[in-house]
């Protein structure tokens, strides 16, 4: 029995292998920060989608330990930055075109993709609405204003490409300049005790802190462009498949995944966000996108009212004795309730563990969808008469079967319309779920919103609304399944 | 069968019940009246255990009422109030059968059980199918009864059944009543207001007055050798009602 099971796992995974034979997965290293990750998860699914099982080891470590990774054959790739492959591993003096840096690599067995789309060196950054005000955009602009506070980090200030080269070459009159730790560096710009300071200019913390790169118009900073390095003797799909991400992220693109990356401290949904918005390119049907969104919306709304019910439910039997206990169930709903959707979406978002995700979403969702259930759940216990309640007991029920049998379906009415306004509810507000990436409806009002196109709206907005009409239906006929004919009779003639 | 010794009721600072001795006979009907608010529910509201007494103690064929036995015992008595107490969302047979069905007896001797208690009970076949709203307060109350005796219960305990339904169908009910407990030779302890009520079906009637007893003994003791000048002014009371 056992035996016939291994024989038929092993033919199904025969029968999986692409006509090639690869039996060994591709393997894919990183280097041990969040960008690094990110693309490494990016090559792990694009090779996938090429047919090639591929591996992902995260975070291997620094330059030296990857690039001895990759000739030794440990790993098949890894993504690497111009300027540190011309510094680091090839140590040349002097520019290099990335020409010659491919045929220099090449003597040594590996090969280089052309550049992902995204340079990620040193640059300047200032508050947004500062740069804006002093009407700085170079970093030349600089040379008016010798009156700004500069914080740079302490490596900054000693660099070869640092702080005094750049004085130098651009000539600037800075007076005030102090050597800050990175992180401090970012407060200090926020709360306004620095007007500059140094930082990569893909860190995810540049556009969560409203900052603007100042343009290197003189181009003093190498250039550190994003590309995969892989070994020349690998399979030939490996290096066709990672050429595919050429010219795919742009900075500002490449930003926006870090953030995500950091905020959910999940790098497969930052990748997931990279090939969404690749198929995106691809024009989809509008019908399909519907289709699409609306699944998505259900999917989104219907797990939430399963785990609103889950917990409304018995928090409301709880609600429904008197008590302290009961207010404060009733209350704390209640309160959660009057926050406006919104803002407890950016509350929840603000936890570090929940971050930017359809998790975050759903989990708002489920709190807003939870008081009226709870609420007619309690009531409905409540409404039952006394006489009937003690029947229940003095009939000899125990507890349990007391509250299967005759509580729960006497309360059945009311606990349904609850369930009833809590999905109409859900589906209306799960349209802000697009806010923080969930998808759904929200997808196309948003960014209709944003780029004032009303047409894109209404392909949101109009199945939103069908779709809650929809729900309100499905569930009058719910009504009819699910509550008892004694009730539904009583309630007509009463 | 019951037994109640030293048994007192309190409310917060109201006293339902002084401490009572009382015994209820098997196989006799036991009548408790008195005006209103004297105790009577409180009583039968203690034996089937939906209060716990304030001092005292209940026993039930010799088992001490306590939470930890009640749930047997209740399964060992029949419970009927004034509106009936039957659940709005189950037709009549799904509320008769409620009880017998969660505890798995059999069904064919329910059923014929059911079929037997309805012919005694004169409840019209077709109204078994129906919802409670959709049977009169006599059918309510007639389904309620076939409903206490389905297990057939060592006590049957009545909380004014009749109060609510009009003077004719109460009238023929009691025949019925009376024609059900002897055919069952059944234990029975019954609330009323009626004197008349508790003449005609009671063996044995317990006059109650402000959480006490005022005297206890057969229609014809209270009659012909009243305790003391309430007794008689309470049986004279509901005369003087009759024939004015
Ligand atoms: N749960 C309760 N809480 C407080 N007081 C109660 C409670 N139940 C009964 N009482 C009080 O106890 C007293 C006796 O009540 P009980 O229901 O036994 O009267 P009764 O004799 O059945 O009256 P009636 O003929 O009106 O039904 C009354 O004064 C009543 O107000
Ligand atoms: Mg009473």
């Amino acid at each position: 029995m056992k035996l016939r099971l291994t024989i038929l796992i092993l033919g199904a995974v025969l029968l999986d292998m692409p006509a090639a034979g690869v039996l060994q997965p591709v393997v894919i290293g990183s280097k041990k920060f969040t960008e690094s990750y990110v693309l490494g998860e990016i090559a792990k699914r694009v090779l996938e989608e090429a047919g090639l099982p591929a591996e992902h080891r995260q975070g291997m470590g620094g330059t030296i330990i990857l690039w001895e990774a990759l000739t030794q054959g440990a790993i098949t790739s890894y993504p690497d930055y111009t300027g540190t492959i011309s510094e680091e591993i090839l140590k040349t003096r002097g520019p290099m075109s990335q020409e010659e840096m491919s045929k220099e690599l090449s003597r040594r067995g590996i090969g280089m993709t052309g550049d992902l789309g995204f340079n990620n060196t040193y640059a300047l950054v200032m508050r947004r609405e500062r740069a804006r005000r002093l009407d700085i955009a170079t970093i030349s602009d600089l040379r008016k204003h010798p009156e700004l506070v500069v914080g740079v980090t302490h490596e900054f200030l000693r660099r070869n490409d640092g702080w005094q080269p750049l004085v130098d070459r651009y000539g600037l009159k800075m007076r005030d300049v102090r050597g800050i730790d990175h992180a401090l560096g970012y407060v200090a710009l926020a709360n306004g005790t620095i007007d500059l300071k140094d930082a990569y200019s893909t860190d995810a913390k540049i556009a969560e802190n409203n900052l603007v790169v100042l343009k290197d118009d003189l181009g003093f900073f190498p250039q550190y462009r994003a590309v995969f390095l892989y070994r020349l003797d690998a399979d030939r799909r490996v290096p066709a498949a990672l050429r595919r991400m050429e010219g795919t992220l742009s900075d500002a693109r490449m930003t926006q995944l870090n953030a995500v990356a950091e905020q959910t401290k999940d790098y497969s949904q930052a990748a997931s966000l990279y090939f969404r918005d690749a198929a995106r390119g691809k024009p989809a049907s509008l019908a399909s996108n519907i289709t699409r969104w609306t699944a998505r919306h259900l999917l989104l709304v219907g797990l939430s009212l399963f785990f609103s019910i889950l917990i409304g439910i018995p928090l409301g039997i709880w609600a429904s004795r008197p008590g302290l206990v009961s207010q404060l169930i009733l209350g704390t709903t209640g309160l959660v309730q009057t926050i406006p959707s919104l803002a407890l979406l950016a509350l929840l978002v603000s936890i570090p563990v929940l971050g930017i995700s359809p998790v975050t979403a759903i989990i708002a969702l489920v709190l807003y969808g939870l008081l009226p259930i709870v609420r007619n759940t309690a009531t409905g216990i409540q409404d039952i008469a006394v006489p009937l309640r003690e029947s229940a007991a003095a009939l000899g029920l125990e507890p349990r079967a007391q509250w299967i049998r005759i509580f729960l379906p006497m309360a059945s009415r009311s606990i349904l319309a609850g369930i009833k306004t809590s999905a109409v509810i859900s589906v209306g507000t799960a349209t802000l779920a697009a806010l923080i990436g969930a998808g759904g409806l929200g997808e196309p009002i948003l960014s209709g919103l944003n780029l004032n196109d009303p047409a894109t709206i209404l392909q949101g907005a109009i199945p939103a609304a069908v779709l809650a009409f929809f729900v309100q239906m499905s569930f009058d006929f719910l009504d009819r399944l699910l509550i008892p004919k004694g009730l539904r009779i009583g309630a007509n003639r009463g | 069968m019951i037994e109640l010794q030293g048994v007192s009721k309190q409310f917060g600072a109201l006293v339902a019940l002084n401490p009572i001795d009382l015994v209820f006979e098997a196989r006799k009907t036991s009548v408790l009246i008195g005006p209103s608010g004297c105790g009577k529910s409180t009583i039968l509201r203690l034996i089937v255990g939906l209060l716990e007494p304030s001092t005292g103690r209940l026993r039930f064929d010799g088992t001490i009422i306590s939470p930890e036995t009640i749930l047997q015992l209740r399964r060992r008595m029949g419970y009927v109030i004034q509106e009936g107490g039957l659940f709005p969302h189950l037709t009549a047979r799904q509320n008769i059968l409620l009880l017998p069905t969660h505890l798995g007896r059999p069904r064919e001797e329910m059923q014929a059980r059911l079929v037997e208690l309805s012919e005694l009970a004169r409840l019209p076949r077709d109204s078994l199918s129906r919802y409670p709203v959709e049977l009169s307060g006599g059918q309510r109350q007639r389904v309620s009864l076939i409903r206490a005796l389905m297990l057939k219960p060592d006590v049957l305990l009545l909380d004014e059944p009749l109060a609510a339904l009009d003077p004719m169908v109460r009238a023929s009910l009691q025949t019925e009543l009376k024609a059900v407990f002897q055919h069952l030779n059944q234990t029975v302890v019954l609330v009323t207001h009626s004197m008349a009520e508790a003449a005609y079906l009671g063996d044995r009637i317990v006059l109650l007055r402000e959480g006490g007893i005022v005297q206890a003994g057969t229609f014809g003791d209270l009659r012909d050798r009243p305790a003391d000048g309430f007794v008689s002014e309470f049986i004279n009371a509901q005369r003087r009602l009759v024939v004015s």
